[in-house]
């Protein structure tokens, strides 16, 4: 072996296996240019080794700890109040999505309701163009008698009710005021 | 703390046990602490360093792999965070190389490089580490300024043992000289009546 291997052996002391020391030290026994090689990496070490003994601790080790649990606590307050969300989401599922349709549609038949109303007492005014085509087909254009038969047509305006349905209603009510 | 009740306090502090985490962290948190510090140098930036790695220890303990010690995974972890918080401040050390007369005082000007002060030595060894690539300065860190053992190392930087001793003797074989280099120069400017 040359000295170049032993060059990379001296700088790898401390992670040589049994047999690689002893190899590298019969070499040191005999060469005196890899000796000084040797003494030099060792004092570098020496170095090191004196700046790995120093001992690193926070000034106040308790308040420290304080800290870093506060900074967890902050974490996990907020990544509970999202698992249990996620949980009762997951147990739940079936259950809140029949309860979330059937909002849906209480919502749903509430405005038609109120609209319903409103058309019924002449508060909802703004029609559909069908429908003030219609009605106009029905009253002759004449917005003073629309107007004044709009409280009983009202009557017609259901919940899916079809348009054709909704034409002899308006023609049956048109019949009835006119008489 | 034994092996046993390491795992006994990660599975309760997994289950959200805030008293069973913090006696984790009383143990851990010197070792923590030191790595940071290693490898940037400041008190205070080594502080946040380690709470936001114990953040993320504390949202991924469920993926805790049991085959390894505690305190390899919170230096992994640690290694990580301080590698990438410390890519740019590296690259603005190796523009502004050590100046040696900058870290030098005048009570210590004769003085041989033997004699450096401890302090002073760890602040040229920190701008020194600066040349080394970031495996090198890795290795360098963690297996002798924070002298943990060589599988350790290798667990943390996910590298094989041949890896290991390769970067290792680079980084070894860069310091060394750079700070003979170091040295020398600091010699001749105290020889040198000009200064």
């Amino acid at each position: 072996m040359n000295c170049n291997h032993y060059h990379n052996l001296m700088y790898l002391k401390a992670e040589l296996s049994e047999q690689d020391l002893l190899s590298l030290q019969q070499h040191l026994a005999t060469c005196t240019s890899c000796t000084q090689l040797a003494s030099e990496v060792r004092l570098f070490q020496e170095r090191m080794n004196s700046i790995a003994s120093q001992e690193v601790k926070p000034t106040n080790a308790a308040a420290f700890t304080a800290s870093i649990m506060a900074a967890v606590q902050a974490q996990k307050s907020g990544t509970t109040i999202h698992v249990q969300v996620m949980n009762w989401l997951q147990k739940n599922i079936l259950r809140y999505s029949l309860a979330t349709v059937s909002l849906f549609q209480i919502i749903f038949f509430s405005i038609e309701f109120q609209n319903t109303r409103n058309h019924a007492t002449g508060l909802d005014f703004p029609q559909s163009n069908a429908e003030v085509i219609l009605d106009s087909e029905m009253i002759h254009d004449n917005p003073a008698e629309r107007k004044q038969h709009t409280s009983g047509f009202a009557a017609c305006k259901t919940p899916f009710m079809e348009r054709l349905a909704y034409l002899e209603c308006l023609k049956s009510k048109y019949s009835s005021t006119s008489l | 703390m034994d092996k046993d009740s390491e795992q006994a306090l990660i599975n309760q502090s997994a289950k959200g046990d805030a008293i069973a985490f913090r006696r984790l962290v009383e143990d851990s948190q010197n070792f923590a602490l030191s790595i940071a510090y290693k490898f940037l140098n400041n008190m205070a930036d080594a502080e946040d360093i380690v709470q936001e790695a114990y953040i993320r220890v504390w949202k991924n303990l469920h993926r805790y792999d049991h085959d390894f010690r505690f305190k390899t995974w919170l230096g992994k972890i640690i290694t990580n965070l301080c590698l990438d918080t410390k890519k740019s401040s590296y690259r603005k050390m190796l523009i502004n190389p050590v100046d040696v007369t900058t870290t030098q005082s005048a009570s210590d000007a004769n003085e041989t490089g033997r004699q450096l002060e401890h302090e002073e030595l760890k602040e040229i060894i920190h701008k020194l580490a600066a040349s080394l690539t970031e495996k090198q300065r890795a290795v360098f860190i963690l297996r002798d300024l924070q002298q943990l053992e060589p599988d350790e190392v290798c667990t943390i930087l996910a590298m094989s043992a041949g890896n290991l001793k390769s970067n290792l003797y680079y980084a070894r074989m860069k310091m060394k000289n750079l700070l003979e280099e170091y040295y020398n120069e600091k010699k001749r400017l105290s020889m040198d009546p000009t200064h």
